[in-house]
């Protein structure tokens, strides 16, 4: 079985981003692996440890410092790892971005194609869709967790859906499955690892080796262009005025998250019957059964 | 029919019960239509959903289609797509506006990457500046607000459930209902759904939950919060508590909202032996309801509950959860 999964270059969300709204750049100290393509790239190297004949490979579409994430994804186990940069891609949406990484991985190359739910930054979970819409096979999204018992080649697994419920899908191979939190918990690669990383062969890939034009990438070949950024500010419910009794960090946090919102509760004070079947009339009338 | 400008809603339905999301779109599709002077169009999708256009009518929309096959009783990422972008190609609407559900989402991408068009998930707010519509979402882990444009016609947003507000419509407007014949070949489907399966709710993420019973120190002691645990399993939900409860022993720390645990928003929140300390308040303000139990009727908790029941929870709950079976008995 071969598995390619496709990787971005992020920055660290968890950490401190900076906006310069003037210029429109978003920046960030720590470049990582978007946290959901971690997992789809544990989950490639399971299937890999439980499968015979498994080969796994990374594709990573960005500039020259996204080799990082390609050789940390190798770390983790990968077995080849196929860089994609141009100038022309600079402006790129995930549109073409899906387009990009579904030329380089063509057709009937791979069984299974794996990518994170969304990226961590852009948070738009489009990739894997174009990808399987321009390979022209199944998409399975929000996967987390993938049944290895192929029964005449087709894939059994859950992808989460609403109320915490999970929904059991059966799909042929090959098809393209987006990856949730929840579906593995990544390994730390092993120094010896993050070594041999170091010492493999990446293949690189511009638009020229995957015979696609420069009107169709970047900015001129996006769908959506962005207009302007901005810190984001929750938004505030009403007027609200903490406590001058508090602590300054709480009355902050207060603030931060938009404020608390008073609502009028409506008080039962009656007997005990009473507010119970208040309390079971309420939620059937809200339709919370 | 005003080309390009017409605001579509694909309303989101599940064994014939219209989601609320759906009715949030078409408040919101409303305005839109309305400053582009087009009208406002709905889809719903399934099986005898004729049902379905009288509520769709009330909030708002112009011209409503059904598409009714026997393939579309569920949702099946396949077979939707294939009805919805050759309706959408004839349709020629300005934007489409998509529920951020776990079908809204997976659909919209779907669509957005079959017919190629620009499409903003999760979306916060939708301006409109001369003839362009701009679209304002969060990104980078919530801290940047990124404001896109689309160059595509139609274009595609998807909005959370509970983002925007339904507004109620005075007036009756005169309305077309067309059906939509959907041509789906069921030869073709590559994956389907085999069945759907409940997460054991105790080891559920609490994001994830959609209602949640929590404790405070009121609760006692670990033995009272079984009583919780009866009261969660009889409405489908959670456990949780508060830090009060976590350094008690009474709850895993898995099982925390707050600050510093889980930020929660939940349809039903039940706050039980709570007294709403700002820790565990900022924890679970978004809840979309909130009912609170406290012997102290001044507590902090009542201010931000929808229901607040003033008593004894040890008397409150068994009584509660004894009407909730006798209800699920009956039917």
């Amino acid at each position: 079985m071969n598995i390619a999964v496709c990787i971005k270059q992020v920055p660290d969300t968890e950490g401190h981003i900076d906006v310069d709204r003037r210029s429109g750049s978003i920046t960030s100290p720590n470049l990582v692996i978007n946290p959901l393509d971690v997992l789809a790239v544990e989950e490639a190297v399971r299937i890999k440890g439980q499968l015979v004949d498994v080969r796994v490979t990374v594709v990573c579409m960005g500039p020259d410092i996204a080799e990082r994430a390609l050789r940390g994804a190798l770390s983790m186990g990968a077995d080849e790892a196929v860089h994609v940069w141009d100038e022309q891609l600079v402006g790129s949406d995930s549109y073409v971005a899906g387009r990009v990484l579904a030329t380089a991985i063509g057709p009937e190359q791979y069984d299974l194609i794996l990518c994170g739910q969304m990226a961590a930054d852009t948070q738009a979970g489009q990739v894997g869709a174009v990808i399987a819409e321009i390979l022209e096979i199944p998409l399975i999204t929000a996967v987390v967790s993938i049944d290895l018992n192929l029964q005449s080649g087709r894939m059994e697994m859950q992808r989460k859906v609403d109320g915490g419920k999970r929904e059991v899908v059966q799909t042929s191979l090959p098809a393209v499955l987006t990856v949730e939190s929840g579906i593995n918990k990544p390994r730390y690669p092993t120094l010896r690892a993050i070594k041999d990383a170091e010492k493999k062969q990446i293949e690189k890939l511009n638009l020229k080796a995957l015979d696609m034009s420069p009107n169709e990438v970047g900015a001129t070949g996006s769908l959506i262009k962005v207009v302007s950024v901005s810190v984001a500010k929750p938004s505030i419910k009403n007027l609200f005025v903490p406590d001058s009794n508090l602590l300054a960090i709480d009355r902050i946090n207060i603030l931060m998250s938009g404020g608390i919102s008073d609502k009028k509760a409506e008080m039962i004070l009656g007997g005990l019957q009473e507010a119970a079947s208040y309390f079971v009339q309420f939620v059937k009338e809200r339709k919370l059964l | 029919m005003s080309i390009g400008r017409d605001v579509l809603v694909i309303a989101e339905q599940h064994e014939g019960e219209l989601h609320d999301v759906s009715l949030e779109l078409l408040s919101e599709g409303c305005r839109v239509a309305d400053e582009l002077q087009g009208e406002l169009c709905a889809v719903v999708l399934g099986n005898n959903v004729g049902h379905l256009t009288q509520p769709l009518a009330k909030h708002g929309a112009d011209k409503i289609y059904s598409m009714e096959n026997p393939l579309l009783v569920d949702y099946s990422g396949e077979f939707y797509t294939d009805a919805l972008s050759d309706f959408i190609g004839d349709l020629t609407p300005k934007i489409i506006l998509c529920g951020a559900t776990s079908v809204g989402s997976d659909l919209a991408s779907r669509i957005a990457a079959r017919i190629g068009i620009g499409l903003v998930s999760n979306c916060i707010s939708i301006k409109i500046d001369q003839n362009d519509l701009l679209f304002t979402k969060a990104t980078h882990g919530n801290q940047v607000h990124t404001t896109f444009k689309c160059a595509s016609q139609p274009q595609i947003a998807t909005f959370e459930p509970g983002a925007l507000e339904v507004k109620k419509i005075g007036i009756a407007k005169k309305i077309e209902t067309m059906n939509v014949a959907a041509s789906l070949n069921p030869d073709k489907q590559k994956s389907k759904v085999t069945g759907t399966i409940q997460t054991d709710l105790t080891a559920m993420d609490l994001s994830e939950a959609d209602v949640i019973v929590a404790g405070g120190k009121g609760v006692g002691s670990a033995d009272n919060f079984r009583l919780l645990e009866d009261l969660a399993y009889a409405l489908g939900g959670c456990v949780a508590g508060t830090r009060m409860a976590l350094d008690a022993g009474w709850i895993p720390s898995d099982r925390l909202v707050g600050q510093t645990g889980s930020i929660v928003r939940p349809k039903l929140y039940i706050a039980c032996g709570i007294s709403g300390a700002l820790h565990h308040t900022l924890g679970m303000k978004n809840s979309k309801t909130v009912v609170a139990i406290n012997t102290d009727a001044n507590a902090p908790i009542f201010r931000i509950a929808d229901v607040g029941i003033v008593g004894d929870l040890l008397d409150v709950i068994p009584s509660i959860v004894e009407q909730l079976l006798e209800l699920k008995a009956q039917v």
